[in-house]
């Protein structure tokens, strides 16, 4: 399966933030006029406005904080607790920056306060160990990817690295694992993590080669 | 000249990680590719990176297998909804208790405070005597209005609803409807379930579902079920089931339905709960519902009906609801079908 890069539209960003001018820009206007009356109306207390702004990111946020966090229930308490915060402080919304922008930054906070947590608190992780261990092979076959069943040989190999990459991703800390999350998921550029998440792109740089060494050297062997 | 190309290596250790992630464009990226041109360990590494890219993309992402059907989501949008019920009446309700409460506004004007106490102490010294000697009845508080004054639209559009309980005893016939009113002046509204203004007033409150609290909705719901055989009633459910925002009170809008599936507006509301309603309970009652067809119009014919089912025993998200879906179907088509 390739690896899902999710298209954010976000509207009113063009060049600045990075986004590329296309064909589309007449639309993007057009949606983005739309966000703007959307956003005020929430801020005057139309709840319809509101969830229709929560449906138009939700299912990415959702996602997001599913990879990150890998737990139904902690994904759902991700979801409840952001889009409160963004409910609660709408009206501090200033139009300076995109809405999406402001979303993100409410919801990569949540989500790491929660892999702070966890990080602190480690509880039932995913399982820890070698390939050997009988719990290891209904993991594997929850990560390995599903075309890889029917060849016995490629799929052994592919739960084997599916195994590791978990493990090793288990290594990295909060922030290393949301920028690697946001790049090689969601497809995000550096420029634009380091945005959503109030920093520079150099220190999103700096996370991502400290993530990829230590992913490197955990998979040492099979790469 | 190896000291030099040993840091030039360790420059490009960094490099490569940003190529690999397709992060470098121009000059840095054509300097990259020149480097590994030129650097047989430098090109290994790219190596390296790349097939790690390549393995992550082998692999499936969490949010694949953790919600697949999208089933989560509705659970998280449907759990938000309730929230920001909670949220949103609250706040008003906060307004109004907070002019109730008087200790901050103790607290803030200790004169004005002294003098409250000394008048409540003179009320109550002058009071009490009479409540001892006279029979403690039922005292109505000021503001109660018992099934009086017709309320007018713009009455309707004004008030909030703060509370509704059952007075008098249900065993002996005597129950009735007490409807808490927050209007300019606060009024509680008595009656019975068949009192005009006790209707009006509940059948606004779950037709205007945003502006009330779900505990008020729900409670409203529970007593237009006594009177589901009037249409006006039925119109008013019909319209909760549609578009409340809270599947407790949509659920039991449902079952304040049940035994008038034959009415067309009913079984329009039970379709479209059917395929459009995100809780998988109300899609169940929904089915529960319209599988009682059967035994109420032995010639039952609504291919419409059939045909809704089918397409849910085939893309319903939910299992359980699929196999409902084709247990009513055959239940419901096999004159059609069979």
């Amino acid at each position: 399966m390739s690896l899902t890069r999710l298209a954010f539209v976000v509207p009113g960003q063009g060049t600045q933030a990075g986004w590329e001018e296309d064909a589309a820009a007449a639309p993007r206007m057009a949606k983005t006029t739309d966000e703007q009356a959307l956003i005020r109306a929430a801020q005057g207390g139309d709840r319809a406005a509101f969830e229709e702004l929560v449906h138009r990111y939700d299912r990415d946020v959702l996602r997001l904080a599913l990879n990150l966090l890998q737990r139904p229930e902690d994904a759902r308490d991700v979801y409840q607790e952001a889009f409160l915060k963004v409910y609660k402080n709408l009206h501090r919304f200033r139009f300076e920056c995109s809405f999406y922008t402001w979303v993100y930054r409410i919801v990569t906070n949540v989500c790491l306060d929660h892999l702070r947590r966890r990080h602190s608190r480690p509880e039932v992780q995913a399982p820890e160990g070698s390939i050997d261990e009988k719990t290891s092979a209904d993991f594997f076959e929850r990560v390995v990817e599903d075309r890889l069943i029917g060849d016995p040989e490629r799929s052994l190999r592919g739960k084997e690295i599916g195994w590791r990459i978990h493990g090793a991703l288990q290594t990295l800390s909060p922030r290393e694992r949301m920028v690697f999350e946001m790049k090689h998921y969601q497809g995000l550029k550096l420029r634009r993590i380091g945005e959503l998440l109030g920093t520079t792109e150099e220190t999103v740089k700096n996370s991502l080669f400290r993530a990829t060494r230590k992913l490197r050297t955990r998979l040492e062997g099979l790469l | 000249m190896n000291e030099m190309k040993k840091i030039g290596c360790e420059a490009y250790e960094r490099l490569l990680v940003l190529y690999a992630s397709e992060e470098l464009e121009g000059t840095e990226r054509g300097s990259v590719e020149e480097h590994i041109r030129q650097c047989a360990g430098c090109a290994a590494a790219l190596a390296v990176e790349l097939r790690l890219r390549q393995a992550l993309t082998g692999m499936s992402q969490p949010a694949d297998r953790l919600d697949p059907s999208d089933l989560l989501l509705a659970q998280c949008r449907s759990e938000l909804a309730e929230k920001l019920d909670d949220e949103a009446v609250p706040a008003a309700r906060r307004r109004w208790v907070a002019w109730l409460r008087p200790t901050e506004w103790f607290v803030l004007r200790p004169a004005w405070t002294a003098a409250l106490l000394v008048l409540i102490g003179i009320s109550l010294g002058t009071l009490s005597p009479r409540w001892f000697t006279n029979d403690p009845g039922p005292v109505k508080s000021a503001g109660v209005v018992v099934s009086a004054p017709r309320l007018t639209d713009q009455d309707l559009q004004n008030l909030n609803v703060a509370g509704i309980n059952w007075v008098g005893d249900a065993s002996n016939g005597t129950a009735g409807i007490e409807v808490q009113l927050i209007t300019e002046k606060p009024m509680v509204l008595q009656g019975s379930p068949d009192d005009i203004d006790v209707q009006r007033v509940l059948t606004f409150v779950v037709q205007n579902g945003q502006r009330f609290d779900p505990g008020v909705r729900l409670d409203s719901v529970d007593v237009l079920r006594l009177r589901s055989s009037d249409a006006l009633v039925r119109q008013a459910l019909c319209s909760a089931v549609r578009t409340d925002r809270n599947p407790g009170v949509r659920l039991k809008a449902l079952e304040a339905l049940r035994g008038f599936e034959q009415d067309a507006l009913v079984r329009d509301t039970l379709l479209a709960a059917l395929v459009e309603d995100s809780n998988p309970g109300v899609r169940v009652e929904a089915i529960n519902a319209l599988r009682t067809l059967t035994e109420k119009l032995p010639e039952f014919d609504d291919q419409r009906v059939i045909d809704v089912l089918r397409e849910r025993m085939q893309k319903d998200p939910n299992t359980y609801i699929r196999m409902q879906s084709a247990a009513a179907v055959r239940q419901l088509g096999p004159r059609q079908s069979y």
